[in-house]
């Protein structure tokens, strides 16, 4: 079986990515004098595509998904009212993208601590999942 | 009963200026313009409610398959739900509406209107998981 490419970051959406987290409670800023030598960790967010639409539609994910967002939170309660940090193809070179290297988003964080990361696919069609269960990121 | 003279002259721009617009995630509006003449052009009497019975069908000849999406409605819209109607995401389906007067006159099937069924959203993704691999 073959292991999906890693994600490519289409969009980093790092001021919205700011906002987002100071308006939960996660805090804007981020001192990079404290923050710890994250040079040796990886952290890689992985999931399982869906296989089909709310009304039970088959759904091919290379064909029938433009992209996931990811979202981060200091808390796993996701919302609506909550902005995308990154969004992902859902396919490269016809095959499947699912999974996301978090280190691209440590400078949003404060190096410490938990966070919760979502998910929502967005179909060609613009539709957009509801958010997956949060994962929770310890650093 | 008269249903030749309700044929009325609204229901040939029903089938031009029937909408489907999305009303929200999962549901859609279809709208029409108000019938307010007969096919004739003579005004259509005070004192007579129009109403509209829509009806939808995968069979572009509307020969059959009809089914009732609103009934003797007054209002030139209604809003449906794909799934709830039954009908298949990504095939093509047709509306059609009558006018129905309160005194009984009808007319004929507007032209069909042709709509591709939307594909709903998207279940989210699952199994999430972080890995630290350093």
């Amino acid at each position: 079986m073959k292991k999906p490419r890693n994600a490519t970051i289409l969009t980093a959406l790092l001021a919205a990515a700011s906002l987002a987290l100071s308006g939960c409670g996660g805090g804007g800023s981020v001192d990079f004098a404290s923050s710890p030598d994250w040079s040796e960790a990886v952290y890689n967010l992985s999931w399982d595509p869906p296989d089909s639409f709310v009304d039970g539609t088959p759904l091919i994910p290379t064909s029938d998904l433009d992209h996931y967002e990811i979202y981060l939170r200091k808390d796993p309660n996701f919302s609506d009212e909550d902005v995308e940090v990154a969004q992902v193809a859902a396919a490269a070179q016809k095959l499947s993208v699912q999974d996301f290297a978090l280190d691209n988003l440590l400078h949003l964080t404060n190096g410490t601590g938990s966070y919760y990361v979502a998910v929502r696919a967005v179909g060609v069609n613009g539709m957009k999942s509801e958010f997956s269960d949060p994962a929770e990121w310890s650093l | 009963m008269t249903s030749v003279r309700c044929a009325l002259s609204g229901v040939v721009l029903l089938s031009a200026l029937l909408l489907a617009s999305v009303a929200s995630a999962e549901t859609y509006q279809l709208s029409w313009d108000p019938v307010t003449q007969y096919t004739d052009g003579s005004a259509i009497e005070d004192g007579k409610t129009v109403m509209y019975t829509v009806y939808w069908t995968t069979d572009s000849t509307l020969a059959s398959g009809l089914k009732t999406l609103a009934s003797s409605i007054t209002t030139s819209s209604t809003t449906f739900d794909p799934a709830v109607e039954g009908m298949t995401s990504g095939t093509v389906v047709y509306f059609t509406a009558k006018t129905v007067l309160s005194t009984g006159e009808e007319s004929v099937l507007s032209d069909p209107y042709p709509w591709t069924v939307s594909k709903t959203k998207p279940n989210p993704p699952g199994k999430m998981r972080i890995k630290k691999i350093k």
